[in-house]
């Protein structure tokens, strides 16, 4: 480890949020949680981050990482309603991420990392995934990090699979049964593990990545365009 | 009247010319965005392959006249087999109503061919957000929309499909396109959603990424700008809008692809 970063983890209220904080603590590094509503072991609560960002910043920073937790929450698309959601979500999410990017191109070697819910184990599982955000965040992340790159902001994402905490176990085990043959290969991923993953990234200095979309699964679904 | 009802011959890929024995009820499909570029060939296309076909235009009254005039030349009962209609894909009420106007002119709906899209290029760290969140409404949401008033019309018969004309931006990513390709990107995943949510009741839904293809926008470009472009491209030429049209009825037609796709790029980086 290169040394101690300052981490903003926003939507930390998640299993994978709440692993990753206690994992980037465990290793020494500042770690301040967001949500989006009052949370026990929260840190900041807010909902207009693009305009919050730098006095968060100032109170706990400076930041050099900042990640964009996964978000709960099924999205459907069955009314105009619907769409309008999506979209909003989307806009709102667009505004952060760029929000987050200017601050961090003041610095060097910026890491800001997105965190998306791979869905396609819903033939599965009942998680709660919809692929429509992460695919529009995917076209997202891998252009604006082209255009962020020479500011020293490295722009990425994380494409995870279900977790084992976001389900109950007894689902996992119905999903494995289900699956009959290919059972012993279906073992759901702990959040800690991939907390431990992103960690290893975060502490990278100059990481050799930009604008990619890493998959993190046991490589069962299949959601490829 | 369905086929099923009248047990008509259905001919959605004949032309139809000349007497035939059997009245023909042809498939209907509505495309949006028709009057240029990508969508123009489409609908081009989809008329000479024996479709009715209903197009829609935002603004350009005299081009979509004009070009409805080209297309039912020669063609038998043609304000029957082609029709334009004005809509602006950000108004609710429009998209609401269309389905339902295409249905009233044609007597049914087959498949949708979501075309329609805009984009406003730029550095998005200066862009201001009401630029963003208008490609997004008019990419998304109102595709999205649009999709969603079709359902009941499209459901209703033996073979509904809907094809999105996303863009290899959307998948690839593309700088200074951050809002478009976010849209694209959505769009994308909501045909993954749609062909998933729809599948068991008979609605296939595909989409295609077209990358660089040769179109009026792209025609007032100096070479230097887009050079590097077709050196990473193997085929090492633009596509044509008729390559892309071609996909859109491949699609069209009866098939196993489902939430798929298909990248119309000329093997850019591959």
């Amino acid at each position: 480890m290169d040394k101690k970063q300052r981490v903003l983890i926003v939507d930390a209220d998640h299993s994978l949020g709440l692993a990753l904080s206690k994992e980037l603590a465990e290793a020494g590094h500042s770690v301040t949680t967001h949500a989006r509503k009052s949370e026990p072991g929260i840190d900041i609560v807010g909902n207009d981050i693009p305009n919050e960002l730098l006095k968060w910043d100032s109170a706990y920073g400076p930041f050099e990482r900042i990640v964009f937790g996964l978000q709960d929450g099924a999205e459907v698309a069955e009314t105009p309603e619907d769409i309008g959601k999506i979209q909003h979500d989307l806009a709102r999410t667009l505004g952060e991420i760029k929000a987050s990017v200017q601050m961090l191109s003041r610095r060097d070697d910026g890491q800001v990392w997105v965190l998306l819910q791979e869905d396609s184990m819903q033939y599965y599982l009942p998680v709660a995934a919809q692929p429509m955000r992460s695919r529009a965040l995917v076209g997202a992340i891998k252009s604006l990090a082209k255009e962020v790159f020479c500011f020293g902001v490295k722009l990425n994402a994380l494409h995870v699979q279900p977790l084992a905490e976001q389900l109950d176990a007894a689902l996992w085990k119905d999903a494995r049964t289900n699956l009959k043959a290919f059972a012993i290969k279906f073992r759901p991923q702990k959040s800690i593990d991939v907390a431990k993953f992103l960690r290893a990234l975060i502490e990278l200095k100059g990481i050799p990545l930009a604008g990619m979309v890493l998959p993190v699964g046991i490589g069962y679904p299949e959601n490829n365009v | 009247m369905t086929s099923k009802q009248a047990n008509i011959t259905l001919q959605p890929a004949d032309c139809g010319v000349g007497a035939s024995a059997v009245p023909v009820l042809r498939k209907t499909v509505l495309v949006t965005g028709g009057t240029r570029g990508i969508g123009r060939a489409i609908v081009t296309k989809l008329v000479s392959d024996g479709w009715n076909v209903g197009f829609t235009y935002r603004s350009e009254a005299s081009v979509a006249d004009l070009f409805l005039q080209t297309l039912r030349e020669g063609i038998m009962d043609s304000e029957q087999r082609v029709q334009a209609f004005a809509v602006d894909l950000a108004s609710e009420e429009s998209v609401r109503n269309l389905p339902a106007q295409v249905e009233t002119h044609f007597g049914r709906l087959d498949a949708l061919v979501n075309n329609a899209g805009l984009t406003d290029d730029g550095a998005f760290l200066t862009m201001d957000a009401a630029r963003w969140q208008r490609v997004l409404n008019a990419n998304f949401g109102g595709t999205a929309r649009l999709t969603l008033a079709a359902l009941p019309a499209l459901l209703r018969q033996p073979d509904p499909s809907v094809v999105v004309v996303a863009s290899l931006a959307g998948i690839s990513g593309k700088e200074g396109q951050v809002s478009y390709a976010t849209s694209k990107g959505a769009l994308v995943g909501f045909t993954q959603w749609l062909g998933r949510r729809y599948g068991e009741q008979g609605l296939r839904v595909n989409a295609i990424a077209p990358g660089f293809i040769r179109t009026e926008m792209v025609n007032v470009l100096e070479p230097e700008m887009y050079d590097h472009i077709l050196a990473a491209t193997a085929l090492k030429r633009m596509g044509e809008v008729a390559e892309v049209a071609s996909a859109v009825v491949f699609l069209l037609s009866p098939g196993y692809l489902q939430g798929s796709t298909l990248r119309i790029d000329g093997g850019f980086k591959r």
